[in-house]
C-alpha cells in the first residue's frame, strides 16, 4: 500500500519554544564562530600538538551518522523492505542534514572558512595522493547525490530512487571510509594508523546511525502524535545487535595488532593513560559492552524502553569513540627519533574543555537540529498522523 | 566616516547575498521544483544566509582596525616614484585582467547556456504552437525593430514609464558597449593606459551606469511608492532593481578603488571617471600595496560574480528580465497583417477543429506573444471591460494563458511533468466562460501594448472553439445567429425591409442601374435601425447634393457578418462572405463606400481574405475628399459644442482619426472638445465584439461610462461616425437622463444640417 506523507503544523506550543531555542542558538553560533575569528583559535582547547579538537571530533561523527543514516535509508528505497518505509524518507533526510552539519564543524575549523573554495579549486588536479583532496570530490558528489535521493523519493519516481539510493549508499560507504582513512594511513600516530581503521568507521558509522535512526524516530513519532510499529524498532535493534558484534570485533582486532611489541606506547597511553575513560568507559562501555548487553539480554530486548536506552548509549559511546581518536591520538607524542626526539616535547598533550569551542559545538548542532525541525514542519517527511500499529 | 564605510560595505554584502539567494530559490521554482519545497528552501536559506552575513561581519571586523580613509594620504602619494598610470597599468594587469579573462570564457559558456535554454524553454514551447509565416518582409521588420526597440516608439504614449524605460534601455546599452569595450580589452594586448579607447568606454559606461540608476529610481518610485494599480509585485520585480543596483555601485566602488589606490588623480580624470572619480576620496584602503591589491581583488570579485550570475539567472530562470530578447523577438516577428483583420481559420472547409480549445492550438507566435508579456499593464489601464469591472483583465489572460503554457508546455528540467499530459481546455479551466465573452473587439490592448501582444486575437479563437465545436455561447447570440443566417440581418427583420428608408430618396440600386461608381453598402444598422436609418438619409442627401455616382444593394445586401466573427461564428461569416461576394461580383463592384465602420473594416480588411478586390472608402473619409473639393459648403451658424466619439473600428482598427476631426471643425459655429481618453486610447461604446447582442450583466454599463467622459465637458452634441457607438451612447444618454438635453449625431446628419438648402451648394 502507497505510505502517505505529510509535514506537521508546528503551532503547538513546545515547537514554537522549540525554535526559540534553536533561534536563539543560531546567536550563539554567530557570537561564538566571531569570538574565534577575531581571537584567533587559541580561544579552542586545540594546540600545536592536538591541532584537532571538539569540532573535528563532531566533523567525524556526523559524517559517519550521516553515512550510517543513507546506509539504513537503502533498506527501504533499495532492498524495498515494506517494514522501514515510515522512517524512509527521516533517514535521508538526516543523512543530508547531518553532512551539511559536518561541513559546518570541518570549515568552521578551518579558521578561515572563506578559504574552503581554494579546496575544489582543481578538483582532480589536486594532490590525489591526500586523502583530503580526495575526501573533498567524495563530499560534494555525496550531498549532491543525496539531495537528487532525496528529491526522487518526494517525486515517488521509485525506480529511479533504487539506481540512485545504491550509488548513494556505495558512496555513503566510500565517504566513510574515506574519512576512517584519513586517519588510518598516518604513520607517524600510532593510535591513527591501522588498515581497519576505514571498516572500524564504516561499522561506527552505522552502529551510531542506527542508533540515532531509533532515537529520533521515537522521539518525533511521539511528539507529533503519530503511531510507530514495535516491530520496525526491534528490527532495527535486531539489526544494530549484529552491527556492534562487528564493531566489536574490529575494535578488538585493532587493538590487539596495536598491543603488539614493539610499537605499543600510544596504544597503552589510549588504554591505561589520561585519556582512559573515554576508551573504556565511552568508546568500549557505552558504544560497546553495554548496549550489547541491553540487547542480547531476553529481558531487555523485548523492551522498547530499554531499546531506546541502548540507542542512546551508543550514539554517545560513538561519540566516545570518535573523541578516543582524536584526542589521545594526538595528545600523544609522536616518534620523530624514537628515544631521541619524541613530539614537542616527548610528553602526552592535555586537551581543555574550553568555553567558546563547547559552545561553538553546542551551536552547530542546534543549527542541524533547527533546519531538521524546519523540514518536518516544510517537507513531507513524516509518515501521516494516523499510521497502522501501536506505539 | 569609518564606521558608515563599513557599514556600507556590510550592507552590500548582505545585499548581494540576498539577490543570489532569492535568485537561487526563484530559479529553482521556475525550473519546475514544486512549491511545496518553497518554504523549506526559503528557512534553509535564511538561516544560511544569517550564518555567512556573520561571517562577513567578523571578516569586515578583522580588517577594520587597519582601514584607512584615502583622504588625507596626500602626503603619501607625494612619495610614490612611480606614476599614476604605470600603477593603475598594475592593478589592470595584475587584477581586473585575469578576472576579466576568466569572465570572458564564463560569458561564453553562458551564452552556450543560453543557446540550450532558448532551445529548451522557449523555442520548444513555441513548437507545440501551430505554424505561422512571420517571416517575409524583413526590411518592414527590422524598421519595426529600430522604431519600437530602440527609439521605444510605443512607449512615449505615458510620459513618465516611457522616459523611465528609455533611460534604464539606453543606460544598459552603453554600460554594455563600455563593458564590452573593457572585457575585449586583454585580448587587445594594449597593456599601458591611458589608450583613448578605453578612457571613452570608461566614460560611456560611467554615464551609461548613472543613467540606469536614473531610470531604475524613477521605476522603483513607481512601484513601490507610487504604486499605480496596473501594476503587480513578483519577488523578481524587487530582486532585479536591487540586484542591478549593488552591481552599478559596486562597478563605481571598483573604479574609485583602482584609480583612488594609484596616487593623486589625474586633472583630467572627470573626463573619463566622471562618477566614480567623486567616490575616490571616501573609500577605505589598508596601509600597504600587496594588501590593496588583495583588496582590489575582492571589489571585483564582489562586483563581478554577481555580475555573472545575473545573466546566469536571465538564462536559467523566468524572470521578468527574459523581456530583454522575447520582447524584441516578438516586435520583430509582429503579424504585418492590417490590425483590424481577424486571422481566417486554415483550410476552413477541411478543418477538423476551429479555434483554440486547448494551448497547443494557438500559433507558435501567439504562444510567443504570452512569454513575451511583462505584466506593464498598459493593456488593462485600457480595457473597458476591465474598467467596467467585468472578469477580463487582458493582462491577467495573457499572464494566466503563460503560466499554463509554462506548466504545461515543459520546462528545461522538465521536473514534474507527464510525458504527454492531459490536455485542458481553457476557457472553464484555465479562462472563465465571462471573461471570453466580455471582450468588446476593442483592440485596446493591441494598441496600448507597447510589445505588439494582443489579447482579443486569443480570446476570439476561444470563441470560435466553444461556439464552433461546443455550440456553447450566451443563450441572447441563438436568435442573432438565426436571424443572421436566415435574413441576413441580426434582427430577423425581412431582407425584402431593407432599402426602403430609401424609397423616397429615389436612390437606384445596382439591379436597376449597374453602371453607378460607387457602391453605397449602408449596412444592417441603417437598413433595419429606426435611428439610423436617418443617418442614411443623410448621406444620401449629401451624395445626391454633391453629384456623386452611387447605388444601393437593396434586398441583395447582405449583412457584412463582423458580428458574426468576433463572436466566433466563423461558419456563418464565411458563409455571409460568399454570399455578399457573390453579389459583388455579380455587378462588378469596384468601389465601396460604407457607413459603418464595422462593415468599412471587414469589407476592406479581412473580405480580401477571401478573394474580395475592391477599393473601401468609409464616409467620414469620403466627406473629407468632398469638402477638400470644396463641395460642401457648410453654413450652420449657431453654436454648437461638440465632442466626438472615436469609433474603435474607424481609429484603431484603422487608423483614421483625422477626417472626422477635420469634418467637425469644418462646421461654422462648432467647438469641438475633446474626452479625455480619445484618438488612440478612446474608450469603446461597449457595442463591439458582439456586445451589442449579448445581455451586460456584470460590472458597470461601458456605455454609460463613455456618456460619462463626454458629460464631463459639458457638450450640446456626442458625435460619432458608427451605428453602434451612435444607439449605445444614446441609449447612455437615456439612462443618464440627459437624452432631452444632449443628442447624439452621426458627423453626416451634423454635415447636411449645415449644408442647409441644396440650391446654395456649388
Amino acid at each position: 500500500m502507497e505510505m502517505n506523507y505529510s509535514t506537521i503544523n508546528g503551532t503547538s506550543r513546545g515547537y514554537k519554544i522549540l525554535m526559540v531555542f534553536l533561534g536563539a542558538m543560531v546567536g550563539v553560533f554567530i557570537t561564538s564562530f566571531l569570538v574565534a575569528y577575531l581571537k584567533g583559535q587559541q580561544v579552542w582547547g586545540v594546540s600545536n600538538i592536538i591541532p584537532w579538537g571538539q569540532l573535528i571530533t563532531f566533523y567525524i561523527y556526523f559524517i559517519g551518522l550521516s553515512a550510517g543514516a543513507i546506509i539504513i535509508s537503502s533498506l527501504s528505497y533499495v532492498f524495498r523492505k515494506e517494514t522501514y518505509e515510515p522512517i524512509g524518507r527521516l533517514a535521508v533526510f538526516m543523512g543530508i542534514l547531518l553532512m551539511i552539519g559536518a561541513m559546518i564543524f570541518v570549515m568552521v575549523d578551518l579558521g578561515r572558512p572563506e578559504k574552503a573554495w581554494r579546496l575544489f579549486m582543481y578538483f582532480y588536479l589536486n594532490n590525489m595522493s591526500s586523502l583530503f583532496a580526495i575526501n573533498s570530490i567524495f563530499y560534494t558528489g555525496y550531498i549532491t547525490l543525496m539531495l537528487i535521493y532525496l528529491w526522487l523519493i518526494f517525486e515517488g519516481k521509485k525506480q529511479l530512487a533504487v539506481v540512485l539510493g545504491t550509488i548513494d549508499v556505495l558512496w555513503a560507504i566510500a565517504v566513510h571510509m574515506g574519512t576512517g582513512a584519513i586517519f588510518g594511513l598516518i604513520g607517524n600516530r600510532e593510535i591513527f594508523f591501522s588498515p581497519i581503521k576505514p571498516f572500524e568507521f564504516l561499522m561506527a558509522a552505522l552502529t551510531s546511525g542506527t542508533s540515532l535512526i531509533i532515537l529520533i524516530a521515537v522521539v518525533t513519532f511521539k511528539l507529533t502524535r503519530r503511531l510507530i510499529h514495535e516491530e520496525l524498532i526491534f528490527s532495527l535493534s535486531r539489526l544494530l545487535r549484529s552491527i556492534i558484534l562487528i564493531l566489536l570485533v574490529t575494535v578488538f582486532v585493532d587493538k590487539l595488532t596495536h598491543l603488539y611489541f614493539p610499537n605499543r606506547e600510544a596504544t597503552l597511553y589510549l588504554l591505561t593513560g589520561d585519556y582512559w575513560w573515554i576508551f573504556w568507559i565511552f568508546q568500549i562501555g557505552m558504544g560497546i559492552g553495554f548496549p550489547l548487553f541491553l540487547l542480547t539480554w531476553s529481558k531487555t530486548k523485548k523492551s522498547i524502553r530499554w531499546v531506546i536506552i541502548a540507542a542512546l548509549s551508543v550514539v554517545l559511546g560513538v561519540f566516545g569513540e570518535r573523541a578516543a581518536l582524536v584526542i589521545p591520538g594526538t595528545a600523544h607524542p609522536q616518534p620523530f627519533f624514537p628515544g631521541k626526539m619524541e613530539g614537542p616535547w616527548g610528553e602526552p598533550a592535555i586537551f581543555p574543555i574550553t568555553f567558546w569551542e563547547s559552545l561553538l559545538s553546542l551551536s552547530i548542532v542546534s543549527l542541524v537540529v533547527l533546519l531538521f525541525v524546519i523540514g518536518l514542519r516544510y517537507l513531507e517527511i513524516l509518515p501521516e498522523g494516523r499510521a497502522e500499529g501501536k506505539s | 566616516m569609518r564606521p558608515i564605510a563599513i557599514l556600507i560595505e556590510v550592507l552590500i554584502l548582505i545585499g548581494v547575498i540576498y539577490c543570489l539567494f532569492l535568485a537561487f530559490r526563484l530559479t529553482l521554482l521556475d525550473l519546475g521544483f514544486r512549491q511545496k519545497y518553497d518554504r523549506f528552501i526559503r528557512w534553509a536559506l535564511r538561516v544560511v544566509g544569517v550564518a555567512i552575513s556573520a561571517f562577513f561581519v567578523a571578516h569586515l571586523t578583522l580588517f577594520y582596525p587597519k582601514l584607512t580613509l584615502l583622504i588625507g594620504q596626500g602626503a603619501s602619494w607625494e612619495s610614490h616614484s612611480v606614476s599614476f598610470w604605470a600603477k593603475q597599468n598594475v592593478y589592470l594587469a595584475n587584477v581586473l585582467y585575469p578576472i576579466s579573462l576568466v569572465f570572458f570564457i564564463l560569458l561564453i559558456g553562458l551564452a552556450g547556456l543560453f543557446v540550450y535554454t532558448f532551445r529548451e524553454q522557449h523555442l520548444r514551447l513555441w513548437q507545440i504552437g501551430k505554424e505561422e509565416d512571420c517571416s517575409g518582409e524583413i526590411p518592414e521588420r527590422i524598421k519595426t525593430v529600430i522604431k519600437v526597440v530602440f527609439g521605444h516608439a510605443r512607449f512615449w504614449r505615458e510620459g513618465y514609464p516611457g522616459l523611465m524605460h528609455f533611460l534604464i534601455f539606453w543606460g544598459t546599452l552603453l554600460l554594455f558597449i563600455g563593458k564590452g569595450i573593457r572585457l575585449f580589452s586583454p585580448l587587445t594586448g594594449w597593456r599601458v593606459p591611458p589608450q583613448p579607447l578605453y578612457l571613452s568606454a570608461s566614460f560611456i559606461s560611467e554615464i551609461g551606469g548613472g543613467v540606469i540608476l536614473l531610470g531604475a529610481l524613477m521605476a522603483v518610485l513607481r512601484r513601490f511608492i507610487f504604486k499605480p494599480e496596473r501594476l503587480d509585485s513578483k519577488p523578481d520585480d524587487h530582486l532585479k532593481y536591487l540586484w542591478a543596483f549593488l552591481i552599478i555601485l559596486t562597478g563605481y566602488l571598483i573604479k574609485s578603488y583602482r584609480v583612488g589606490l594609484g596616487g593623486p588623480l589625474p586633472p583630467e580624470s572627470s573626463s573619463w571617471a566622471p562618477l566614480s572619480s567623486l567616490l575616490t576620496p571616501f573609500i577605505l584602503i589598508l596601509p600597504s600595496d600587496p594588501l590593496n591589491e588583495l583588496l582590489l581583488w575582492h571589489r571585483v570579485l564582489i562586483h563581478g560574480i554577481p555580475a555573472l550570475i545575473l545573466f546566469g539567472y536571465i538564462v536559467l530562470s523566468r524572470s521578468s528580465l527574459e523581456h530583454i530578447f522575447l520582447s524584441a523577438l516578438n516586435v520583430y516577428y509582429r503579424p504585418l497583417t492590417p490590425k483590424g483583420a481577424v486571422r481566417p481559420i486554415p483550410n476552413f472547409e477541411e478543418a477538423e477543429t476551429y479555434g483554440v480549445t486547448e494551448i497547443k492550438e494557438f500559433t507558435w507566435k501567439q504562444l510567443l506573444d504570452l512569454e513575451a508579456c511583462t505584466r506593464c499593464g498598459r493593456c488593462q489601464d485600457n480595457c473597458p471591460a476591465h474598467l467596467s469591472e467585468k472578469p477580463l483583465n487582458p493582462k491577467k489572460v495573457i499572464q494566466d494563458l503563460r503560466a499554463h503554457l509554462l506548466a504545461q508546455g515543459g520546462t528545461l528540467i522538465p521536473l514534474d511533468q507527464p510525458k504527454d499530459p492531459e490536455p485542458t481546455p481553457l476557457v472553464g479551466e484555465i479562462i472563465s466562460e465571462d471573461t471570453l465573452w466580455s471582450c468588446t473587439a476593442c483592440l485596446n490592448c493591441l494598441e496600448q501594448c507597447p510589445v505588439y501582444i494582443s489579447c482579443f486575437d486569443k480570446l476570439i479563437e476561444m470563441r470560435r472553439s466553444k461556439v464552433l465545436m461546443e455550440s456553447q455561447y450566451p443563450n441572447e447570440l441563438k436568435e442573432v445567429f438565426r436571424a443572421m443566417e436566415r435574413k441576413s440581418n441580426p434582427w430577423g427583420v425581412e431582407k425584402s425591409q431593407r432599402a426602403d428608408w430609401a424609397q423616397t430618396l429615389g436612390v437606384k440600386t445596382l439591379a436597376e442601374n449597374p453602371e453607378v461608381e460607387w457602391l453605397y453598402f449602408p449596412g444592417c444598422f441603417k437598413g433595419f435601425d429606426d435611428r439610423n436609418k436617418k443617418v442614411a438619409i443623410s448621406m444620401v442627401n449629401i451624395l445626391k447634393k454633391t453629384g456623386v455616382s452611387f447605388g444601393i444593394l437593396g434586398s441583395e445586401e447582405g449583412c457584412c457578418g463582423d458580428p458574426a466573427r468576433r463572436i466566433g461564428n466563423e461558419y456563418l461569416y464565411f458563409m455571409l462572405v460568399e454570399k455578399n461576394l457573390e453579389v459583388f461580383d455579380r455587378y462588378k463592384v469596384k468601389k465601396i463606400l460604407t457607413t459603418c465602420p464595422h462593415c468599412f473594416n471587414t469589407l476592406k480588411n479581412e473580405y480580401p481574405q477571401f478573394g474580395g478586390n475592391f477599393e473601401v472608402v468609409h464616409q467620414t473619409e469620403f466627406l473629407k475628399i468632398l469638402l477638400d473639393q470644396n463641395k460642401l459648403v457648410l453654413r450652420q451658424n449657431s453654436p454648437l459644442t461638440v465632442t466626438y466619439h472615436d469609433s474603435c473600428y474607424l481609429g484603431r482598427y484603422n487608423q483614421i482619426y483625422e477626417p472626422q476631426r477635420h469634418l467637425l471643425k469644418a462646421i461654422p459655429g462648432v467647438t469641438l472638445k475633446e474626452m479625455e481618453r480619445c484618438f488612440d486610447r478612446s474608450f469603446c461604446c461597449g457595442g463591439g465584439g458582439g456586445r451589442m447582442w449579448m445581455e451586460e450583466h456584470l460590472g458597470k454599463r461601458i456605455n454609460e461610462m463613455r456618456v460619462d467622459q463626454a458629460l464631463a465637458l459639458n457638450p450640446n452634441v456626442i458625435a460619432t461616425a458608427c451605428p453602434y457607438c451612435l444607439t449605445m451612447l444614446e441609449d447612455g444618454l437615456k439612462a443618464k437622463g440627459k437624452d432631452e438635453t444632449i443628442k447624439v449625431y452621426d458627423i453626416a446628419e451634423l454635415l447636411e444640417k449645415a449644408m442647409g438648402d441644396p440650391s446654395e451648394t456649388s
